[in-house]
This record gives C-alpha cells, sequence and structure tokens, in this order.
C-alpha cells in the first residue's frame, strides 16, 4: 500500500492540546511531524514550485485556527484540508497548475513511499506514463479525490475533512473519476491496438 | 479492488515530489512573532476618519464606533460587535499567574511606565499577570474601592491583549487629553488574549463599563460602574 505516512499517532491530540494553550514547542512538533504529508499533498494537488510556500502558509494560519479545532476529525486530515485550500487559493492567483510528475524512469520507486508490498507490484514505466497522462487530463475536482484517495491513502471520513464535500459527494466523485479514467484508458488501448 | 483502483496505489511511490523542505524554523519564527497588527498609520487613519465624521455629522451622533465598522481595534483591544454570545459560565479564572505585589515592584516588574491616576491617588492593590521567561509582566491592574473599579495598564503597541464582544451599539469615541479614546457603556463579555495570540475563554467574564485610551505607548482600561465623564476625568488625571 502507497501510505506515506504512519497512522496518525495518538499524541497528536496531546500536542494539539498542549499548542491550544499556547505551546509552541508543541506546535513546533506537530510541523515537524506533518510537514511530509502536508507538502507531498501540496505538490500532488499541483502546487509545484510554490508548494513550499504552501505549506508554510498552511501551517501558520493552521496555528491561527488551532482553537476551532475541536478533534471531530484527525488532526492531519484537518490540516491538510488547509493546505488543499491554499493551493486552490494559488491556483486561483496564477493561471499554470503544475501536473503530475512521474518519477525519473530510472529511479526505483520512492522508499518512503512504498511500502513492502509495492515491491512485487511494478507497473511497466509505460503503463504509468499513461496513467499520468490521463489524470493530467481529469477534471480538477476529480483528481483531488483520486490524490486523496490513492494517493495520500485517506479514508473516506478523511476525504470529507479534506475536501470539505458531503459525503455522498465523495463517493459519487471518486466513481465518476475512476469511471472517466477508464474510459480514457481504453480509448488509449484502441489506440495502441 | 478493481484493477484500476491498484494501479492507482502501485503509482504512487512514482510519483515525483521533491525533498521535503524544513519549514519548522520559518513556521515557529512567525506563529512566534506578534499577530498582525493595526499599524500605527492606521490608528492615524481612524482617527482621521472619526475627526472627518465628526466634522460631517450633526452634533449628538457620537456612536461613531459601530458607523465604522463591526470590528474595532484599537491600542491592543479588540471590539468585536455582533450577535449575543454565551454569557460567561461560572467563576472565571484570573489571568494567568496572576500575583498580588507592591505598587514599586510592580512598576520595577512590568515593561512600561506605570502610572497611577491622581484623581485616584494610591491604590488599594496593585496585580500583575502573564509573565515572560524573563519575568517581565504583561499586564498590571490597579484595584480600587473593593475592585469595583479596575484599571488595566499594558503595552498595546504589541499584540492584543484584550477581546470584547459587544451585543448591540454602545461604542463612542471619547477623547482624553485631546486623544482618541473608546468608550464602552454597559456590561459586555470580556477575554484575554493570551501572548501566543490564544484567546482564553476561561477568562472569559462580563464587565462594566471601561473606558480604553492610551498614553506614551501604554494602553489603559478603566472597568467601573462610573458615568463616562467621571472616566474621563479620572484617565485625565494619569500622569
Amino acid at each position: 500500500m502507497g501510505v506515506t505516512e504512519p497512522e496518525v499517532p495518538l499524541d497528536d491530540d496531546e500536542f494539539v492540546k498542549r499548542a491550544q494553550h499556547g505551546d509552541l514547542e508543541a506546535y513546533e512538533l506537530l510541523v515537524a511531524r506533518h510537514t511530509a504529508s502536508a507538502y507531498r499533498t501540496a505538490v500532488l494537488l499541483g502546487a509545484g514550485s510554490d508548494a513550499e510556500d504552501v505549506v508554510q502558509e498552511a501551517f501558520v494560519k493552521g496555528y491561527r485556527k488551532l482553537a476551532r479545532y475541536r478533534g471531530e476529525a484527525s488532526f492531519r486530515s484537518w490540516l491538510l484540508a488547509i493546505v488543499a485550500n491554499e493551493t486552490r487559493n494559488l491556483h486561483r492567483s496564477r493561471t499554470r497548475r503544475d501536473g503530475l510528475v512521474l518519477r525519473a524512469a530510472t529511479a526505483d520507486p520512492d522508499p518512503a513511499v512504498a511500502g513492502d508490498s509495492a515491491v512485487g507490484a511494478v507497473l511497466a514505466a509505460e503503463r504509468r506514463t499513461i496513467l499520468v497522462e490521463a489524470l493530467r487530463r481529469l477534471p480538477a475536482k476529480d483528481r483531488e479525490v483520486i490524490v486523496c484517495r490513492f494517493f495520500l491513502d485517506l479514508n473516506e471520513d478523511e476525504t470529507v475533512t479534506m475536501l470539505g464535500w458531503p459525503r455522498g459527494t465523495v463517493k459519487s466523485r471518486t466513481s465518476r473519476a475512476l469511471a472517466k479514467l477508464r474510459a480514457m484508458l481504453e480509448l488509449q488501448e484502441v489506440r495502441h491496438g | 479492488m478493481d484493477d484500476l483502483e491498484r494501479q492507482l496505489r502501485d503509482l504512487s511511490p512514482w510519483l515525483h515530489t521533491p525533498e521535503t523542505p524544513d519549514v519548522t524554523a520559518r513556521v515557529r519564527a512567525r506563529i512566534a512573532a506578534p499577530a498582525p497588527q493595526p499599524r500605527r498609520w492606521r490608528y492615524y487613519l481612524a482617527a482621521l476618519l472619526v475627526a472627518l465624521l465628526v466634522g460631517l455629522l450633526p452634533p449628538g451622533r457620537a456612536a461613531l464606533a459601530e458607523a465604522v465598522a463591526g470590528l474595532l481595534r484599537f491600542a491592543g483591544v479588540t471590539i468585536a460587535t455582533g450577535p449575543a454570545p454565551e454569557p460567561p459560565a461560572g467563576t472565571p479564572s484570573p489571568l494567568p499567574s496572576q500575583r498580588s505585589l507592591p505598587l514599586d515592584e510592580a512598576q520595577r516588574d512590568v515593561r512600561f511606565p506605570l502610572r497611577v491616576p491622581a484623581a485616584l491617588g494610591a491604590p488599594e492593590q496593585v496585580l500583575v499577570a502573564d509573565p515572560d521567561s524573563t519575568g517581565a509582566y504583561r499586564v498590571a491592574s490597579l484595584l480600587y474601592r473593593g475592585g469595583s473599579l479596575r484599571l488595566d495598564a499594558f503595552d498595546g503597541r504589541l499584540d492584543v491583549v484584550y477581546l470584547k464582544r459587544m451585543t448591540g451599539p454602545g461604542t463612542e469615541w471619547v477623547q482624553v487629553n485631546g486623544a482618541f479614546a473608546v468608550w464602552v457603556a454597559g456590561p459586555h463579555e470580556l477575554t484575554y488574549v493570551d501572548r501566543s495570540g490564544v484567546t482564553r475563554v476561561e477568562t472569559a467574564r462580563l464587565a462594566a463599563s471601561t473606558l480604553i485610551w492610551e498614553e506614551a505607548g501604554v494602553t489603559y482600561r478603566l472597568e467601573s460602574d462610573l458615568p463616562k465623564a467621571e472616566a474621563v476625568r479620572i484617565a485625565a488625571s494619569v500622569w
């Protein structure tokens, strides 16, 4: 499985509580713990070279909004919602949206991202290219839900929090996005004969 | 899980993410710095606007603050006007690490000139609260008349120290020694905002009428059941 981060550690809540009472060190720990996940989210949602600024801004806003976090969702998905929002703001202020980029063909899959079980399931390089091409052509909202469910490995609850959509929308958007991808891939296969 | 879903999951590690940058230090620097503050020019601009409005409006139309905005920031105090909030329940906690000190010690242990209104004379009790790591206190309170009259002083140039919530009109600009001040008439919710910008809900309480003014960079907050003119007279006697 493409696990980006270990399951949300139990003590996030403890640090959140301390940070809510003004403990900067506790918040700094949360920042360190979630930077990788936040950064990958910003990149996969198309922030490109601005991903670093997006993440920094998201953490600062997260701190200012922390009093409103009531623990109804995991801190990670609450934070990623802010990252997603900052990335959308970025797209509003510029025309370019960076697409998904494959690692260099010679490179191995990112060991920090790949789990053991991924080793056996290697896609042909050509197949990966086709898949990424198809993903780039998906409408932004369809791509967002795919990124959440398959690349960030968020469950349905977390995806609801992160995208701020109703559960029904998350479900229907996921199946619609998959159907669109399937259709694009079949078209490719027909062309390649 | 069908084939496409499996392929998507398998694709995940192949998607390029540049090396994660370390943003911890920059985030810390930004959240440790005072939250964005009303700049001096804004304060002067607000005063100028008020002066213009005073000139334009017929006499007697004094409640200008709500004409300007539902949210007023003045010298380290934010006043929000809005629907009735939940009245603070129970006994509010005092300010963080609050303690009683003799006046001269309190004057030494704050980072701003702590002055006393001549109209009131020596306070019955002096409280200081919320020290920083060097032991300098952030807020000093002078208590008179068995605590029914309270004068808080703090450095209002640094960050917001108090949040006030009003349910209706009742905020107006007044003048203290020719400078602008804010008069909040009637009971309102008062909450302390700590050093990191977090509003301390546990300090929430209903405050009596309050006059807020600024003198030499120090913000004073006089809370009492006195009428406005009397509060202004006391404020003008701070030296």
